[in-house]
């Protein structure tokens, strides 16, 4: 089993200070669910990781082995905030291009696959869009995967069917996901880490959300 | 790893009827004024690059996670596009030169 750390990430926007004293490893095996409020650092730490943000200073590894862009050969996957498939291609074209080999019969058995296999983004609602471009990632060839809001621009039931896709998943990839829905983030995470004043805090209580000022407690 | 020559093709493909059509009129400018200013014509077609690199990094900066998820940076999919759009304008030029 693999393990993705990442640690000492600094990064600051005209003078302030973002992320400061960030630390978080995760195993293949496992999810890890980031919290944290608007503007936080987020998703910023997540495209650190993946390689497309440069930090002030960042150690990014897996296996003691230095990363310099994560997603590189393929080990870290990231699912963006936007749509990030190109126009004027059928789905499936695309899907063959990201989706793993050995998860391929697997991804071909979803529904939202079958029904807009032959299809191209702009058939697509931007709720089917943001499911397909979230289950290609999932099933991507990546050993790590970062999902950077996958609950949002969706249905609670399209949630709900994500949960075990994601569950199913972890038991070969690690995964950093991300989502304001702070419920499903806890429901299907192993480790929680609430990201606040640039610093990463490891939950061990959900009491502590509330303690650490993320949640109001009432 | 993913298929480079579709991943090629896909990141080509919106971009393709620029540059064919952006070839031609070097061609038709060399036709007018001759093959001496192929040397200034190649610098127009650098040009040419930099103006639709620019472009596309602010119409569809989206989609370069796609090829970034597909294992590919986003310099290595320009660098190669331009070479074979290159490849494609040098033999066009040889084409014409031969039949001229």
């Amino acid at each position: 089993m693999k393990t993705l750390k990442v640690d000492s990430v600094q990064l600051e926007f005209d003078g302030r200070k973002i992320l400061q004293s960030v630390y978080l490893n995760c195993r293949q095996g496992e999810v890890i669910g980031l919290l944290g409020r608007n503007g936080c650092g987020k998703s910023s730490l997540l495209k650190i990781i993946f390689g497309t943000l440069e930090a002030g200073y960042r150690y990014v590894s897996i296996d003691e082995q230095y990363i310099q862009k994560g997603y590189h050969h393929n080990r870290i996957a990231y699912l963006p905030q936007h749509n990030y498939l190109p126009a004027g291609i059928k789905i499936e074209k695309l899907a063959k291009q990201i989706v793993d080999p050995q998860s391929w019969a697997e991804f071909t058995e979803l529904s939202i696959f079958q029904r807009n296999a032959g299809k191209k983004i702009h058939e697509l609602s931007g709720g089917e869009l943001r499911q397909l471009e979230t289950m290609m990632i999932i099933h991507s060839r990546a050993d790590f995967i970062l999902l950077d809001e996958p609950f949002t621009h969706i249905s609670p039931i399209q949630a709900e069917e994500f949960k075990p896709v994601i569950r199913a998943c972890a038991k070969r990839k690690g995964i950093i996901i991300t989502d304001h829905q702070y419920h499903n983030i806890l429901e299907v995470s192993d480790k929680v880490i609430l990201l606040s004043d640039g610093v990463t805090k490891h939950i061990n209580n959900n009491d502590e959300l509330v303690t650490y000022g993320y949640l109001s407690g009432k | 790893m993913s298929d480079i020559r579709k991943l090629v093709w896909y990141f080509y493909k919106p971009i393709l009827l620029w540059n064919l059509a952006f070839s031609f009129v070097c061609l038709w400018f060399i036709y007018l004024y001759g093959v001496k200013i192929a040397g200034l014509i190649l610098f127009f077609k650098l040009i040419g690059y930099a103006a639709t690199t620019y472009l596309q990094s602010y119409t569809a900066k989206n989609v370069y996670m796609y090829y970034r998820n597909a294992g590919y940076s986003i310099r290595r999919m320009y660098a190669y596009t331009y070479g074979i759009d290159l490849t494609l304008y040098f033999a066009m030029l040889t084409i014409y030169l031969l039949i001229k």
